[in-house]
């Protein structure tokens, strides 16, 4: 491989995530970063989480996104009783037209290569589980027959943070398999001013395919390739496993007093995987072929922040996980130098 | 690029700690000069002090900067914000090999081949010389040599001499630089005959302010020269130099050489020398004869000094004339061999007897009782046999002192 393919190969990655990014944009008002947030999960293969109010975009931005892939797009409103082969899919008796029956797999919605789980944290934990082999192993057994999901398969959870009556806590394994948790904020005035005159004026603005549709699934694949061929010098995979480790307690002395004093369980090894895998992202659209720590650095409080697990105390001192990731951060630095 | 580094920190350390030993040794040069004995205690602990935590805090600085081996990659890369890339090249070609096949390998190298000129060591590291360090420690450094140049024509004025007959007992010691010495007759009483030692003056007593106070006399010496006299000492010279005719008695306060040990009498003194510069040349003469005895392992010296002891002496203990056969140190003069002028010593008659300020006790009168029997004839055989001495090599520092002791001999003769 030549230096100037791959040079080409980056480019391309790089033109394509702008693309993305700018349809989207076309009707996602603000919410910039969770974009970008959301298409570096996507394309470093793994899965995200919104967290934000009702109304401020959750599902828009996951719509539009589908729509500027050109993907397979499902969405699944969770509710209470929703069950797990409303998700995965379930066998029924078919007949056929010689009259004889036979159990026929139906897939769920769970089948597409997008697949929205609006306010996940309403169905029951067993529902919710029913999404864990699908987004770890990328396929669903039913009925002791596995079935392989399309690829690529990508989760995007809304979560809703106010309403917490009649919701369920996510499992932390599942909240593990969640690459980034993404959080929405309220847009700001002039972005408020922009989304009320979009929205209400004669003509939508609409999103246009970035890729085409018969090949929309190969090239995604191809740049998730090309992700995971960014080169990552031993001294950062060494900087990411001590942010890791940095949000274990019980290392007195080592880890920050915040982890200590709040923290129940650190972050898994899933957690640097997704240290990496960001960055990675992150450093083929800084045009670069290699991950550097500042790439970690900027990863880090979308990665590490929802698989902490934290203790009262944190809540009773209303010590969110991404001041504990803050504090984890700057122990790194001052290790690392 | 890591030994054009190291060696510029290196430099930086070296010239930041000269810099600040430079200004150290002038302070603590300007307060032994200037200060009183408290004041250079107090200053030169507090310059001391600094000067050892300035250091450490150089060392703690210039150490991390030096770069090892593992880290010169790193630097280099932040240095020249090559962003990782040259770390990562070496890390991952160090590691494992197998992975310069991958995809994005040779754009790696390619990308660190067109930034070469960025990390090249004379541009990470411009300079050899560490200027603002080097500048510091060159205005220390001259900082010091014009200190140690000015100080000499800086010298404070001898103080006058002056005499007054209430007995020096009665007058405290001083420890500042005074304008005048008062000779004052001895007083009755003293038990050898020096009084105003009562031990105020610098170099009394033990520990680390004698130490401290043994240093600034010793600055003194050095930069005004051996004929400085400490805060407070004799002044014989200014003796000489008030033109007023000497008289039996004691300074006030004591000299250098008396806080060592040493007596020298405050008498008048005829001679181009002053007294306190033989005196000083005496010592070192004696320093001189002891090392060169104790390395022949005289065995004579016990006897001649117990012979010494005989001797009638001529001014008590604390007497000039101890040379010539008191027990106080019988070895002063060195080792019994003639030597001619060339040596810088003369021969002084062992027997002769001397004068003091004391009278001369009588000798015994009649005839010596008669020796007693030998009671172990075999160690007598055992002994060599020894010439008589008769003379001994004096240092020429010392002939003016011994021609006055002994000035009675010859007016009779």
């Amino acid at each position: 491989m030549t230096p100037t393919v791959a040079a080409a190969a980056i480019e391309d990655f790089r033109q394509t995530f702008a693309a993305l990014r700018r349809e989207v944009a076309k009707v996602v008002i603000g919410h910039e970063a969770a974009i970008e947030t959301i298409l570096v999960a996507f394309f470093a293969g793994g899965h995200a989480l919104i967290e934000g109010v009702p109304g401020i975009g959750k599902t828009l931005i996951v719509r539009s996104l589908a729509e500027a892939l050109n993907l397979s797009f499902n969405r699944i409103q969770f509710t209470v009783d929703l069950m797990p082969a409303d998700i995965t899919g379930t066998r029924i008796i078919n007949e056929g037209p010689d009259g004889r029956r036979e159990l026929v797999f139906v897939e769920g919605p769970v089948f597409a290569h997008l697949l929205l789980a609006d306010e996940i944290n309403r169905a029951t934990p067993k529902t919710q589980s029913a999404l864990l082999e699908a987004m770890a192993e990328q396929q669903v057994t039913v009925a002791g027959t596995t079935h392989a999901l399309p690829s690529p398969f990508f989760v995007l959870a809304t979560l809703n943070p106010i309403e917490m009556e009649g919701t369920y806590q996510l499992p932390e394994a599942q909240l593990d398999r969640f690459l980034f948790k993404v959080v929405l904020e309220y847009p700001s005035r002039a972005e408020l001013e922009r989304i009320l005159g979009d929205t209400t004026a004669a003509e939508v603005p609409t999103v246009e395919p970035v890729l085409p549709r018969d090949r929309a699934a190969t090239r995604v694949e191809e740049l998730r390739r090309l992700v995971r061929c960014v080169l990552v010098a031993p001294h950062v995979e060494r900087y990411a496993a001590d942010l890791v480790g940095l949000t274990h307690p019980g290392r007195d002395g080592e880890v920050p007093e915040a982890v200590s004093r709040y923290v129940v369980y650190g972050a898994s090894p899933r957690g640097g995987q997704a240290l990496l895998l960001g960055a990675k992202v992150l450093a083929l659209l800084a045009g670069r072929a290699h991950v550097a720590v500042e790439d970690i650095d900027r990863v880090a409080p979308s990665a590490l922040p929802h698989r902490l697990v934290v203790n009262f105390a944190a809540e009773a001192a209303a010590f969110r996980p991404p001041e504990i990731i803050a504090q984890v951060l700057a122990a790194g630095r001052r290790r690392r130098s | 690029m890591r030994r054009r580094h190291n060696l510029h920190e290196a430099q930086r350390g070296l010239y930041l700690v000269v810099s600040t030993l430079g200004v150290a040794v002038t302070l603590v040069v300007l307060l032994a000069l200037w200060g009183s004995a408290g004041a250079f205690a107090a200053g030169s602990a507090a310059v001391g002090g600094l000067a050892v935590l300035s250091i450490v805090l150089i060392a703690r600085r210039v150490g991390p900067g030096l770069l090892g081996a593992a880290r010169s990659a790193a630097w280099s890369d932040r240095r020249a914000e090559l962003e990782g890339r040259l770390v990562t090249v070496l890390e991952i070609g160090r590691r494992n090999p197998g992975r310069q096949e991958a995809f994005f390998w040779p754009l790696l190298l390619e990308e660190n081949a067109q930034r070469l000129g960025t990390w090249r060591p004379e541009r990470l590291v411009p300079r050899r010389l560490p200027r603002a360090s080097l500048a510091s420690a060159l205005a220390a450094t001259f900082a010091v040599c014009a200190t140690l140049v000015l100080a000499p024509s800086l010298r404070p004025a001898p103080p006058a001499v002056e005499y007054v007959t209430e007995p020096a007992g009665r007058l405290a010691p001083i420890d500042v630089t005074p304008d005048r010495v008062l000779l004052a007759p001895a007083q009755a009483g003293s038990p050898d005959g020096a009084p105003g030692e009562s031990g105020g003056g610098p170099g009394a007593g033990h520990g680390p302010s004698s130490l401290l106070a043994r240093l600034q006399e010793r600055i003194r010496e050095q930069v005004w020269g051996p004929a400085w006299e400490p805060p407070g000492g004799a002044s014989p010279s200014a003796e000489a130099r008030s033109g007023r005719p000497p008289r039996d008695g004691h300074a006030t306060t004591r000299s250098a050489s008396d806080a060592r040990g040493e007596r020298i009498p405050a008498r008048g003194s005829g001679s181009q020398h002053g007294i306190a510069e033989a005196a000083r040349a005496a010592q070192r003469a004696k320093r001189a004869n002891r090392e060169g005895r104790e390395a022949r392992g005289d065995a004579s010296v016990a006897e001649r000094g117990k012979r010494a002891d005989d001797e009638p002496r001529s001014t008590g203990t604390e007497g000039a004339a101890s040379g010539a056969g008191t027990a106080i140190a019988p070895d002063l003069f060195g080792p019994p061999t003639g030597r001619g002028k060339d040596s810088g010593t003369f021969d002084l008659a062992l027997a002769a007897p001397g004068s003091g300020v004391t009278p001369t006790p009588a000798p015994p009168e009649g005839e010596p009782p008669p020796a007693a029997a030998d009671e172990r004839p075999t160690l007598a055989a055992g002994q060599w046999s020894e010439k008589p001495l008769t003379k001994m090599s004096v240092p020429a520092a010392y002939e003016p002192f011994v021609r006055r002791l002994f000035a009675h001999r010859e007016e009779a003769r």
